[in-house]
């Protein structure tokens, strides 16, 4: 099989053969940008009949060629779960969500009312059943949109990163849901995803797919990938341990935290300082309050009690042009920063912004990170890992001090991974403070002068403090 | 902390109304805040509308569209004012002195009204806009508009649905802008204008981008694939026929105003006398429609779509 979209020049899927058995598990794995979405977009039907496009070859499902399936037979028979869980809800009430797929496909009544009950017994759902959805965490909204999928008891479940966003706990629940959907049901599944270390262990097949293309012996592969690969690259990026630390330049004394209307504060009297020239990566459940800490340090949020500083200077006082120039902050969301026609004028934008007058500067950060071939693309055209370099590049033309990232190996495959770590590793060499809140311990371990651990509210250094509590202990025994 | 406006389930005799009358009732708001010109008819309709959502318990919900809605109505009672020429009744009876000359400022009061005229309709249509919104699921909407076809529920519905995410992604693309020295809530209007560029050039691109995403969800979900069945129903019950009775007069007075032409009012060239005995067809409209706000409501166990008393507890605990 081979498949174009419809913009393309050249095929995006080629001479795909592949067979699913029923009741096969099977982990689609490959560099961004390789294929994997298009590869489960062609088996769900969405490719070509919601994007356009040219289908070349056969899908068959049960025998029968894919074209041939009405668009309700296919939403019965698959389910397609996406990244972003948040794209996916459609209305506003738990239970309704669950029932939404039901409703489209013309099920009874009566069968809607016995698949709600089963699910969310399923799912362990039923204290939450009337709940908004738009006030459910991250993993709760994952879930919520996987349940409402499986209410509609599909043959064949696509799922497309579907742990991108879950911190290791959530992760490994939503496999256990997963997994229990398909001891229960039988179906078949098909899961691409980067976070391969979660998944090898509970698949029957592994694919590798690149440029297009599934490679063969893939098992091979992912073990090089587990085994060596992953960790030669990252450890190529350590530094040794900094002897002495650096000046300080930012951080938080005492404080506490409080969102309206919460009953618990999110931060209690929490003390971090930030030295040039070190990382640090602060880990922590989805809810832990990593991005609120980051956002005290850079000015958007005012703690309830305590001290927050940059070089000396309270940030949430701080004017725009002034912080800009002391913090950086990547943000989970890299489209947040990209609106110009091209690359070049969206770093030129923050250049001009600030009234900075070495011009030269624009050049050197797009070749720093690799973005030279990529200046006259629209951002927005680019890949994640493309976006991600360019919103990075946007903010570091500033020369911040302390630069603050937030998930920034979310959608990132094992290759973009290390390359931000070298580049996150020359950046502190330049002096700058980096502080980076993330679930990707391998990652952090590798790349982090300091590893941190957000819990209850306050910092536990995984590094220096024995005995960090049985959680600690349990989620990430290798660290301690 | 800001907070955004979202739909929530309350246990109040509103959200028990059958949602073709919620439908009509706030269609009705909307055709008439648009026909009658009278400010005591539309500030009768706004009254009746602040007693709506009074009973729903829909304040916070109303109060952040009006917050929302100050600068254009600001906007255009100063506009009228600066620029309106028609008006006979000069504010500023006394000449200012301006480079060294006498000056009388063309200001005058039926200018004033008028822009004050006008921000009063679009505040009834931006209040039943609102009380829309509150009152009724997006579920319950998308049910309605399906009967139209499903685009226009699609349309519908992704809109509804990506508001409140459409203003938590302004916020968040407002911070992180922050960090590169754009800050448009603050400093001159010129610096404002120039510095909303980026946010809102991100906020459609974002937008779109998510509605792309999500109706591709909806596709995969079968949506669009053929007639829907529908778990929740609305059932038709005594406080639905009362109310559309009530709607039903409230219409049929509002025409015979309009006929009679009481619900009409000239601002220009000088305001003209208000006279009260036309008055109380919008005292009646606006008796008429709280009348379905008042008290006890539909049964909860005969609307499926309702939560129970048990129900609505747990959807007010904290998230999981």
């Amino acid at each position: 099989m081979s498949y174009t979209y419809p913009a393309s020049k050249h095929p995006d899927l080629q001479d795909i053969n592949l067979e699913l058995l029923k009741g096969q598990s099977v982990l689609l794995t490959g560099p961004s940008g390789s294929g994997k979405s298009t590869l489960l977009r062609v088996m769900g039907g969405l490719a070509p009949r919601f994007y356009g496009g040219r289908l070349q070859g056969q899908i068959k499902l049960f025998g029968k060629d894919l074209r041939q399936w009405t668009h309700r037979d296919l939403s019965r028979y698959i389910g397609v779960l996406f990244q972003d869980p948040e794209s996916q809800l459609v209305t506003t009430r738990v239970d309704q969500e669950l029932v939404f797929g039901m409703e489209n496909v013309g099920y009874a009544r009566a069968l809607m009312q016995d698949r709600l009950q089963e699910i969310a017994a399923v799912f362990a759902m039923q204290p939450w059943l009337y709940y908004p959805t738009l006030h459910l965490s991250g993993g709760w909204k994952q879930k919520t949109v996987l349940a409402s999928i499986m209410a509609v008891r599909p043959r064949l479940l696509l799922l497309d990163e579907p742990l991108s966003q879950l911190d290791g706990d959530s992760a490994e629940q939503f496999l256990d849901y997963l997994d229990r959907c398909r001891h229960l049901w039988g179906m078949s599944v098909v899961i691409a995803e980067h976070r391969l270390d979660k998944l090898v262990k509970r698949v029957d097949k592994v694919l590798y797919i690149r440029q297009g293309r599934i490679q063969s012996q893939p098992t091979e592969r992912i073990s090089w990938l587990l085994g060596n690969g992953e960790t030669e690259d990252c450890l190529a990026t350590k530094r040794l341990p900094v002897p002495s630390k650096g000046r300080r330049l930012a951080g938080l004394k005492d404080v506490k935290f409080c969102y309206p209307n919460a009953d618990q504060p999110v931060l209690k009297q929490l003390s971090l300082d930030l030295h040039a020239g070190e990382i640090t990566c602060l880990m922590g459940a989805n809810g832990a309050g990593k991005t609120t800490l980051l956002k005290l340090l850079m000015g958007t949020l005012k703690p309830c009690q305590g001290q927050v500083d940059i070089c000396g200077e309270n940030p949430y006082r701080m004017p725009a042009p002034q912080l800009a120039r002391k913090v950086g902050y990547l943000s989970q969301e890299p489209g947040d920063y990209l609106f110009s026609p091209t690359v070049r004028q969206e770093i030129e934008f923050t250049y001009r912004s600030l009234q900075l007058k070495d011009y030269s500067r624009v050049d050197r950060m797009l070749e720093q990170l690799h973005l030279q071939p990529l200046a006259q693309r629209n951002p927005r055209d680019l890949s994640w890992g493309e976006r991600q370099r360019t919103a990075l590049a946007s903010i570091l033309v500033a020369q911040p001090q302390v630069l603050l990232l937030d998930e920034p190996t979310r959608g990132l495959d094992y290759r973009l991974k290390n390359d931000l770590a070298i580049m996150l590793r020359d950046v502190a060499r330049q002096g700058t403070a980096i502080l980076v809140a993330t679930h990707d311990h391998n990652w952090a371990s590798s790349l982090a002068d300091r590893l941190l651990y957000l819990q209850h509210g306050n910092i536990v250094d995984a590094a220096h403090d024995k005995n960090p509590g049985e959680e600690l202990l349990e989620v990430w025994p290798e660290t301690v | 902390m800001y907070q955004i406006p979202v739909f929530v389930e309350k246990n109040r005799p509103l959200f028990k109304l059958h949602s073709g009358v919620l439908a009509s009732m706030h269609l009705y708001l909307l055709i008439f805040a648009l026909v009658f010109e009278h400010p005591g008819y539309l500030l009768a309709m706004l009254a009746a509308i602040a007693v709506m959502m009074i009973a729903a318990g829909t304040v916070p919900n109303w109060s952040a569209y009006l917050r929302m809605s100050i600068p254009l109505i600001t906007f255009i009672i100063v506009l009228n004012v600066l620029f309106s020429r028609a008006g006979s009744t000069p504010i500023f009876t006394s000449p200012i002195t301006l480079f060294s000359g006498n000056y009388y400022l063309p200001f005058t009061w039926e200018a004033l009204f008028y822009g004050g005229g006008m921000a009063l309709r679009l505040l009834v249509i931006i209040s039943s806009c609102a009380s829309f919104f509150a009152l009724v699921s997006p579920a319950k909407a998308l049910r309605m508009l399906s009967l139209f076809g499903t685009r226009w529920a699609l349309t519908f519905n992704l809109a509804l649905r990506l508001v409140p995410l459409m203003m938590e992604e302004y916020h968040r693309i407002s911070e992180v802008q922050r960090c590169r020295g754009v800050e448009w809530s603050s400093g001159g209007l010129m610096n404002r204008v120039k510095n909303f560029f980026p946010v809102s050039s991100i906020l459609l691109l974002s937008s779109l981008e998510r509605s792309v995403a999500m109706a591709e969800s909806m596709y995969g979900r079968g949506f669009g694939s053929g007639p829907r069945t529908s778990y929740y129903q609305d059932t038709w019950q005594g406080h639905d026929s009362l109310a559309a009775l009530c709607l039903t007069i409230a219409g049929a007075i509002s025409i015979g105003a309009m006929i009679l032409g009481w619900s009409e009012y000239s601002y220009y060239p000088q305001l003209s006398s208000v006279l009260w005995a036309e008055m109380w067809p919008a005292l009646a409209i606006a008796g008429l429609l709280v009348v379905p706000a008042l008290g006890k409501g539909g049964d909860l166990a005969a609307a499926t779509d309702e939560l129970t008393e048990s129900e609505l507890y747990l959807s007010s605990q904290q998230a999981p």
